[in-house]
C-alpha cells in the first residue's frame, strides 16, 4: 500500500478524533494558542521598541551634527579630502568593486540605492583668454570637478540642459552644471566658456599643468533638499562643478596623475526587516566590512553607520526580553500546565481507544506516531492562529499604561516575525508534543485486557502522590525563598544585575513552582478536609449533600486535574494582579518619597548679599515672601519651608558627607509623604521631639548602629549652604529608617530646625517649599522649576520596561482568566459525561431529577469553593513572599522606599464575579443536559461513555 | 477429533496473577486441544477463569507456566513485535462491550477499514473487503452510520467484521451475546457458523448460554481453572431440521496426570467430603463416600481455620491478644 494512501488515513483519523472530543480540542487549542501568543508576542513587543528607539536615535545622532536627517541604514564610506593623500582612479576599483556588489549580500540586506562621489582637487576656474597667474588673480573661483551618481534625477534645472558626456581628447569644451548659488557667487550663466587650470605632480614628481576649457551646461538646484539621496547637504556642492560620471572618468581623470583627491560611497541599505535576533550579527559584519575596505583602500573610513546604535539596541532588546521573559515565567509556566493538563484529560479519554487499536495488533509506534500528528495538526493550526494573536498582543503592551489599563498612547510598532519569534512559538509546540508524546507512550503499553486491569487498580494514588512530588518541590522552592531573603532582589535593570538574572535565572521559577507543590499538597490533603465536611454533613438531612461530599472525598482522582487547573489559575491570576498593583502603587509611592511631597520646589528669594567675596562676618543676606503667600495664590492646602544642603558630619572620628535637611517641624508632618513603614515613630512624633529640642538631630538608625552612636550623643555638623559654612552642634534625639528625599546610598541624612540652622547661621538661606495640594487643582508658580511626583510616576510609566511588564502582567492575567474559564467548562463537561452511567443508574434506582440537580450542583458549588478558597490563599502567600524581591528599578534608589505587597483584591474579585457566573452557567448546562438526558442510553453505553 | 495436526494445544496452562500481595490462580494447569476450523463454545461461572484463557489465545495476556501453541506461535515465549503481528496477522477479537471492539466516533466502515490501515493494507483492496465483511455480517447498507446510530446487535456484527478484517485465522468471541436479546443472538450465532463455514476460521465463543451447544460443535467447560467437561453433539448435524431432537452429552474431562473433576452437584448429593472410594467394577470406575471420615473436610477448611488462629502481630496483634486475653 502507498504511503500516502496510509498517511491519508492516518490523517483521517486524526481528524475524526480532534472532532470527537470538540470541547477538548478546542480548550488544548485555545491553550496552545494562548501560550504561543503569549511567549511570541514578547520578543516582538521588545524588538518593535528597541527598533524605534533605534531609529529615534540614529536620527537623533545626524540632526545634531547638523546634517542631513539620513535614513536609519545609511552607510558612508569616505577617503581622501585632504586627510589622504589623492589617488588613480584605479585604486578605488577594488573597493568598489566590494562595495557595491559584495556588501548588500554581506549584509543580508537589500540595497536601497548607492551613490558614487568623486572629487578632484579644487581648480582655478578662469575666463576664457585669461592670463594664468602664480596667485590666480584672474581666476572667477576654485572648484572642484565632482560627479555624483544618479543625481540628475533629484536636481532640478534652472537654466541649459544636462551637460553632455565629453570623452578623452575630445576638443570641445567640458561641460558642467553650476548650482544656482554657484552661478550667483561667480555671475555664471548658462552657455559661458571658461577654463580650468589643472596642476598635479605626475609620478616622477614632475608638474604637470592643462588648461582645460568648461562650458556651463545649465544651473541646477535640488529638488527636495531632504531628499534621502543627499548624502550630504546639496549646499557642499556649491563649490562643484557637477560633471557625469564618464565625463570624469574619460575627460578628466587621464588628464591628473592623481585625480582622486576625495571619493565617497553612499549606501542606503533597507533595514525594515532587521530584527533583534540578526543585530548581533550585522554589527560583526559592518566590523569587517570596515576592516575589508581598510585593507582595499588604506585610509578609507565608515563616515556614517549605524553600528552604535544597533550595539545599544541590541544590549537593551536583549536586557529587556531576559526581564519580560522573566516576569512571564510563572504565566508562561502555567499556560505549558494548562496544555500538559488538557493533553493528560484528552489521553485519559484516549486510553480506551489506545488499547482497542493495540489489541487489535497496532504498533506502539503508530499509536505514538497518531498522537504526534494529532498534535502537530494542532499545534500548527494554533500557530497560525497565535500569530496574529501575537502581534494584537505585543500593540496591547505598547498601550499599557498600568495593571490592566490599556489607555496610553499607542506605539508605532514595526511588527516583525523575526526568527525568533517563530522559535518561541515552536518551543511551545514542542513542549506541547512532549506532553502528548510522555503519557502516550504508558498508554501504549497496554491491551485492551492489561487496561482494564490497570483500571481495575485505579484506587491506586495518582503517580505524583506516590513520588511525593509535591513535598519535594516545596524544596528547592523552600531554598528559592531563602536565597532571595539572602540576595535582596530577583530582577534589577542594571547591566550588573542582569547578568545575575542570567547566572541564575531559575529563580524565576521559584514561585511557579511553588504555586504547582503547593496546589498539589493541596489536593493531597483535600480528601481529608472532605471527609471531615462529609462527616459534617452527614448530619443534615440532603442526600444530595450528603453524595456530592462523599463522592469528592472519596474519588480525588476524577477530578485532581480540573480542580488543579482551578487552583493554580486562580493563584496565578491572584499573583499577577498582586504584583501589578504592588508595583504600580511602588512607583507612587517612590516617585512621592523622592520629591517629598505634592509639589515642591526652590524659593531662591532675592539675593541682596552685598559684593561677590563674602567678607568674613558680613552673613548673606537673603529676603524670602512667607510660605503662606504660597498657598493662598496657589490654592494649595498648606505649604513649608524645607531647607536641604550639603553637610559634613563628624561620626565617631570620621567625616561622613551627607545632606542636612531643615524642617519647620510644625507644618512639615501633615505635607511631607510618610509611611508608616519609614520609622519607630509617626512623622508627628519625630517633629514633636524636634520641637522640644531646637538643637535635635534626627539621624538614620543605619549610620547610627554602623558609627555606634545612641541617642543624647552629640553630632557636629556642617552645614556647606550656598557656600557659607555653619558649624552645627546637634544632639541626637530621635532615629528613623527612611525619610522623604533621603536616598541612603547618598550618605547619612540629617534632619534638624530650619529655624535653629537659619539662627546658628545667622541668616535664612534659599529653601525649598513643600506644597500639599488640594485634589488635582492645577498650580501655577511663577518661574520657578516645580517638581510634581506625577512626572515622575508618568515618565515612569512610559519606559519600555515597565510598560512591558505591565502589558505582560495584564496580557498574563487576562490569559489566566481565560484558562480558568476553559478549565472551569472542562470540569463540567468531564464530570458530567464521565458519570452519565452513574447518573442513569442513580436515576434508575429512584432519585428525583431534583435531587440528581441538587447533587450536581453541590459538588460543583464544593469544588468551585474550594478551587476559589485554595487559589486565593496560595495567590496571597505567594504574593507575600515573592513580590517585594520583584522589582524593575535600577539604580541606588532600588527598593526606597520598600517594596510592600499589596493583595489586589479588586483584581481578585473580579475572578471570584467570573467564578460565580461560570459556576451558573455550567449549572445551567448541567440543568439543561439532566432533562435530555435518557436513562436507558446512559446505561447502554456503559463502557463508552 | 481428526488426526489433524491440532491448531491450538494448551498444556498446564498456568495463569497467576499478582495484585499487591494478593496471588490469584486463574488457570491451573489447563489442557486444551482445537482443530483447525472448529468451532467451540466455551462456558464455566464466572472466574472460572474462561477468559483468561481467552486472553492468552488471543496474545493479550501472557501465561505463567505450562504450553500454549496457536497456529505454530509459542505464546509463552513469543517475543514482544512478533505478539504484534500474532494479533494482527492470526486473531480476531470480539468482545462482549462494544467499547472493546469499537472506535465510537467511527462509521462502521471506517472501523473496519481501521485495523486494515493500521496493517498496511489501503486504497480499492482495503475498501472492497471491509464492504464484503460487512456484507458477510448483513451490515452493507448500515455501514455509513456512526456507532451511536447501531442498535447493540448491529455494533456486535460491526465488531465481528472488525474482528476478520485482517483474515485471521483465530477468531475469539468473549460472551458476543451477553448484551443482546435472544433474538440477536440467534443472528449473531448464525454469522459465527457462516463465518466458521466459509472462511474455515478456527472460533472459539464464550458463552453463558446453556444453549450454545445447539451452535457449536463442541462445547468445553471450564471449572476453577481447569477443563472439567465437554458436551458433544451425539451423531446428528448441527443444522438439524428439528432441534427437538438433538442429542448432546456432557463428558468429564480426565487429565494427563489422570484427575477428574466430579460436579459439585454430585458430592454434595452424597455428602462425599475430603476422601472416596473407588472400585473398579466391571462397567467402569466406581466412586463411594466415606462413611465416618475424621479429615472430612479437605485441606482448603483446615487452612482457613488455621489463619483465623494465626497470631496477628504488631500493636493490632497485641490489642487482639489483649482483647482474646480479656474474653478468655
Amino acid at each position: 500500500m502507498s504511503i500516502v494512501g496510509r498517511l491519508r488515513a492516518i490523517i483521517l483519523l486524526v481528524y475524526k478524533r480532534i472532532l470527537s472530543q470538540p470541547g477538548l480540542s478546542l480548550a488544548s487549542f485555545a491553550g496552545l494558542v494562548i501560550a504561543m501568543a503569549i511567549t511570541m508576542s514578547i520578543p516582538i513587543y521588545t524588538d518593535a521598541v528597541y527598533y524605534q528607539t533605534f531609529i529615534k536615535s540614529v536620527v537623533e545622532v545626524d540632526t545634531s551634527g547638523a546634517t542631513l536627517p539620513r535614513p536609519p541604514f545609511a552607510f558612508m564610506f569616505r577617503y581622501g579630502d585632504g586627510l589622504n593623500n589623492p589617488v588613480q582612479l584605479e585604486d578605488t576599483f577594488g573597493i568598489d568593486e566590494y562595495l557595491t556588489t559584495s556588501l548588500a549580500g554581506e549584509f543580508g540586506l537589500p540595497l536601497n540605492f548607492a551613490v558614487r562621489h568623486y572629487r578632484s582637487e579644487p581648480y582655478p576656474l578662469y575666463p576664457q583668454g585669461a592670463a594664468v597667474t602664480l596667485d590666480s588673480a584672474a581666476a572667477v573661483g576654485w572648484s572642484h570637478v565632482s560627479s555624483v551618481t544618479d543625481i540628475e534625477e533629484h536636481i532640478t534645472l534652472l537654466g541649459g540642459s544636462h551637460p553632455v558626456v565629453s570623452a578623452e581628447n575630445d576638443e570641445d569644451p567640458m561641460e558642467v552644471l553650476v548650482s544656482r548659488v554657484l552661478a550667483e557667487k561667480l555671475t555664471l550663466t548658462v552657455g559661458d566658456n571658461f577654463f580650468l587650470y589643472l596642476r598635479d605632480r605626475n609620478s616622477d614628481g614632475i608638474w604637470v599643468t592643462i588648461s582645460l576649457p568648461v562650458r556651463i551646461a545649465g544651473v541646477w538646484e535640488a529638488t527636495d533638499p531632504a531628499d534621502p539621496f543627499w548624502l550630504v547637504r546639496p549646499a557642499v556642492f556649491d563649490e562643484h562643478l557637477l560633471v557625469p560620471e564618464e565625463t570624469f572618468i574619460q575627460r578628466l581623470s587621464p588628464l591628473i596623475p592623481d585625480e582622486i583627491y576625495g571619493v565617497v560611497w553612499y549606501l542606503v541599505f533597507d533595514g525594515d526587516n532587521v530584527s533583534h535576533s540578526v543585530v548581533g550579527g550585522l554589527v560583526e559584519r559592518i566590523n569587517s566590512a570596515q576592516q575589508r575596505t581598510s585593507a582595499l583602500l588604506p585610509g578609507v573610513r565608515l563616515l556614517v553607520s549605524p553600528r552604535d546604535q544597533l550595539v545599544t539596541y541590541l544590549r537593551d532588546a536583549n536586557i529587556l526580553n531576559a526581564l519580560l521573559f522573566a516576569f512571564g515565567v510563572p504565566v508562561i509556566g502555567l499556560l505549558l500546565m494548562f496544555i500538559v493538563l488538557t493533553r493528560v484529560l484528552a489521553l485519559e479519554q484516549r486510553r480506551n481507544e489506545i488499547a482497542v487499536l493495540r489489541s487489535r495488533g497496532a504498533m506502539r509506534l503508530q499509536m505514538i506516531g497518531v498522537g504526534l500528528l494529532e498534535e502537530l495538526l494542532l499545534g500548527g493550526l494554533a500557530l497560525l492562529a497565535a500569530v496574529p494573536l501575537a502581534v494584537a498582543l505585543a500593540n496591547l503592551m505598547g498601550q499599557t499604561r498600568s495593571f490592566l489599563n490599556f489607555g496610553s498612547e499607542a506605539r508605532e510598532m514595526r511588527v516583525l516575525l523575526s526568527p525568533t519569534v517563530l522559535l518561541a512559538g515552536v518551543i511551545i509546540l514542542l513542549i506541547a508534543l512532549l506532553a502528548q508524546l510522555v503519557p502516550t507512550l504508558g498508554a501504549s503499553r497496554h491491551t485492551v485486557i492489561t487496561y482494564k486491569q490497570e483500571r481495575a487498580r485505579w484506587q491506586q494514588r495518582p503517580l505524583w502522590q506516590r513520588l511525593w512530588l509535591d513535598i519535594l518541590l516545596l524544596i528547592p522552592v523552600a531554598y528559592g525563598a531563602y536565597l532571595l531573603r539572602q540576595q535582596g532582589s530577583l530582577a534589577v535593570m542594571d547591566n550588573e544585575i542582569s547578568r545575575n538574572l542570567f547566572e541564575n535565572p531559575l529563580l524565576f521559577l521559584v514561585p511557579s513552582i511553588g504555586l504547582l507543590a503547593l496546589a498539589l499538597l493541596f489536593l493531597r490533603l483535600m480528601p481529608l478536609l472532605l471527609g471531615a465536611v462529609t462527616w459534617l454533613v452527614a448530619h443534615t438531612p440532603s442526600v444530595a449533600l450528603l453524595m456530592a461530599a462523599r463522592q469528592l472525598a472519596r474519588t480525588p482522582g476524577l477530578y485532581s486535574t480540573p480542580l488543579l487547573l482551578l487552583v493554580l489559575t486562580l493563584s496565578l491570576s491572584a499573583f499577577t494582579a498582586s504584583l501589578a498593583q504592588t508595583l504600580d502603587t511602588h512607583l507612587v509611592h517612590q516617585s512621592y518619597y523622592l520629591v517629598g511631597a505634592d509639589l515642591t520646589f526652590s524659593d531662591f528669594g532675592e539675593d541682596q548679599t552685598p559684593g561677590q567675596e563674602a567678607a568674613p562676618g558680613s552673613g548673606p543676606n537673603w529676603i524670602f515672601r512667607p510660605v503662606s503667600d504660597y498657598v493662598q495664590a496657589t490654592g494649595a492646602q498648606a505649604a513649608t519651608r524645607v531647607g536641604a544642603y550639603p553637610a559634613v558630619a563628624t561620626l565617631a572620628g570620621n567625616s561622613v558627607r551627607g545632606g542636612f535637611v531643615g524642617v519647620d517641624r510644625f507644618d512639615f508632618s501633615s505635607i511631607a509623604f510618610w509611611r508608616g513603614d519609614f520609622a519607630g515613630e509617626s512623622l508627628g512624633g519625630l517633629m514633636n521631639i524636634l520641637a522640644l529640642n531646637p538643637d535635635g538631630l534626627l539621624m538614620p538608625a543605619e549610620f547610627m548602629a554602623r558609627y555606634s552612636l545612641q541617642l543624647g550623643d552629640v553630632v557636629r555638623v556642617v552645614v556647606d549652604a550656598y557656600n557659607y559654612r555653619s558649624v552645627l552642634d546637634l544632639r541626637i534625639v530621635g532615629t528613623f529608617d527612611l525619610f522623604p528625599t533621603y536616598v541612603p546610598a547618598d550618605g547619612p541624612l540629617y534632619v534638624g530646625n530650619l529655624d535653629y540652622f537659619f539662627e546658628r547661621a545667622g541668616a535664612p538661606f534659599p529653601y525649598q517649599v513643600w506644597l500639599k495640594l488640594e485634589g488635582d487643582a492645577p498650580v501655577t508658580i511663577g518661574a520657578a522649576t516645580v517638581r510634581l511626583p506625577e512626572n515622575r510616576i508618568i515618565s515612569g510609566q512610559q519606559r519600555p520596561e515597565r510598560q512591558g511588564i505591565f502589558g505582560m502582567l495584564s496580557v498574563g492575567f487576562l490569559a489566566a482568566s481565560a484558562l480558568t474559564v476553559i478549565g472551569f467548562l472542562l470540569y463540567v463537561l468531564f464530570s458530567f459525561r464521565r458519570r452519565l452511567i452513574e447518573m442513569g443508574v442513580l436515576r434508575a434506582v429512584g432519585l428525583s431529577r431534583g435531587q440528581m440537580a441538587a447533587y450536581l450542583a453541590w459538588e460543583l458549588a464544593f469544588l468551585t469553593l474550594l478551587g476559589a478558597t485554595a487559589g486565593t490563599l496560595l495567590g496571597i502567600w505567594t504574593s507575600t513572599l515573592f513580590i517585594p524581591y520583584m522589582q524593575i528599578d535600577s539604580g541606588p534608589t532600588t527598593g526606597i522606599p520598600p517594596v510592600l505587597p499589596e493583595i489586589a483584591w479588586s483584581a481578585i474579585f473580579r475572578i471570584y464575579i467570573l467564578f460565580l457566573s461560570l459556576f451558573l452557567v455550567g449549572l445551567a448546562g448541567m440543568a439543561f443536559s439532566l432533562r435530555r438526558m435518557k436513562i436507558f442510553q446512559a446505561i447502554k453505553m456503559g463502557e463508552t461513555a | 477429533m481428526t488426526a489433524q495436526e491440532p491448531f491450538i494445544v494448551c498444556d498446564n496452562l498456568v495463569k497467576i496473577y499478582k495484585v499487591a500481595n494478593l496471588e490469584t490462580v486463574a488457570l491451573q494447569g489447563l489442557d486444551l486441544v482445537v482443530a483447525p476450523g472448529e468451532l467451540i463454545g466455551m462456558v464455566g461461572v464466572s472466574g472460572s477463569g474462561k477468559s483468561t484463557l481467552m486472553n492468552i489465545l488471543g496474545g493479550l495476556d501472557r501465561p505463567s507456566a505450562g504450553r500454549v501453541w496457536v497456529g505454530g506461535y509459542d505464546l509463552l515465549k513469543i517475543s514482544d513485535s512478533d505478539l504484534n503481528h500474532y494479533r494482527r496477522a492470526m486473531v480476531g477479537f470480539v468482545w462482549q462491550q462494544s467499547a472493546r471492539n469499537l472506535i465510537p466516533y467511527l462509521t462502521a466502515q471506517e472501523n473496519v477499514e481501521l485495523p486494515l490501515t493500521l496493517a498496511g493494507t489501503g486504497g480499492a483492496e482495503m475498501r472492497e473487503w471491509a464492504l464484503h465483511l460487512l456484507d458477510a455480517v448483513g451490515l452493507a447498507q448500515r455501514r455509513r452510520h456512526h456507532l451511536s446510530e447501531l442498535s447493540g446487535g448491529e455494533q456486535q456484527r460491526v465488531s465481528i467484521a472488525v474482528a476478520l478484517a485482517n483474515r485471521p485465522q483465530l477468531l475469539l468471541a468473549d460472551e458476543p451475546t451477553g448484551e443482546v436479546d435472544s433474538e440477536t443472538a440467534l443472528r449473531i450465532y448464525d454469522t459465527f457458523q457462516r463465518l466458521n463455514r466459509d472462511m474455515h476460521l478456527t472460533t472459539v465463543i464464550v458463552s453463558h448460554d446453556p444453549a450454545i451447544a445447539r451452535h457449536v460443535d463442541r462445547v468445553v467447560a471450564i471449572r476453577d481453572g481447569r477443563l472439567a467437561a465437554e458436551t458433544v453433539r451425539q451423531g446428528r448435524e448441527r443444522h438439524s431440521e428439528n432441534a427437538q431432537d438433538e442429542v448432546f452429552e456432557e463428558l468429564t474431562v480426565l487429565d494427563a496426570a489422570g484427575r477428574l473433576q466430579v460436579p459439585k452437584e454430585m458430592l454434595g448429593q452424597l455428602n462425599i467430603r475430603g476422601r472416596v472410594r473407588l472400585e473398579l467394577t466391571e462397567q467402569g470406575i466406581l466412586i463411594k463416600p466415606v462413611e465416618n471420615s475424621d479429615h472430612a473436610e479437605g485441606a482448603e477448611a483446615l487452612v482457613d481455620d488455621l489463619a483465623q488462629q494465626r497470631p496477628a502481630r504488631g500493636l493490632w496483634g497485641a490489642l487482639r491478644r489483649l482483647r482474646g486475653g480479656s474474653q478468655a
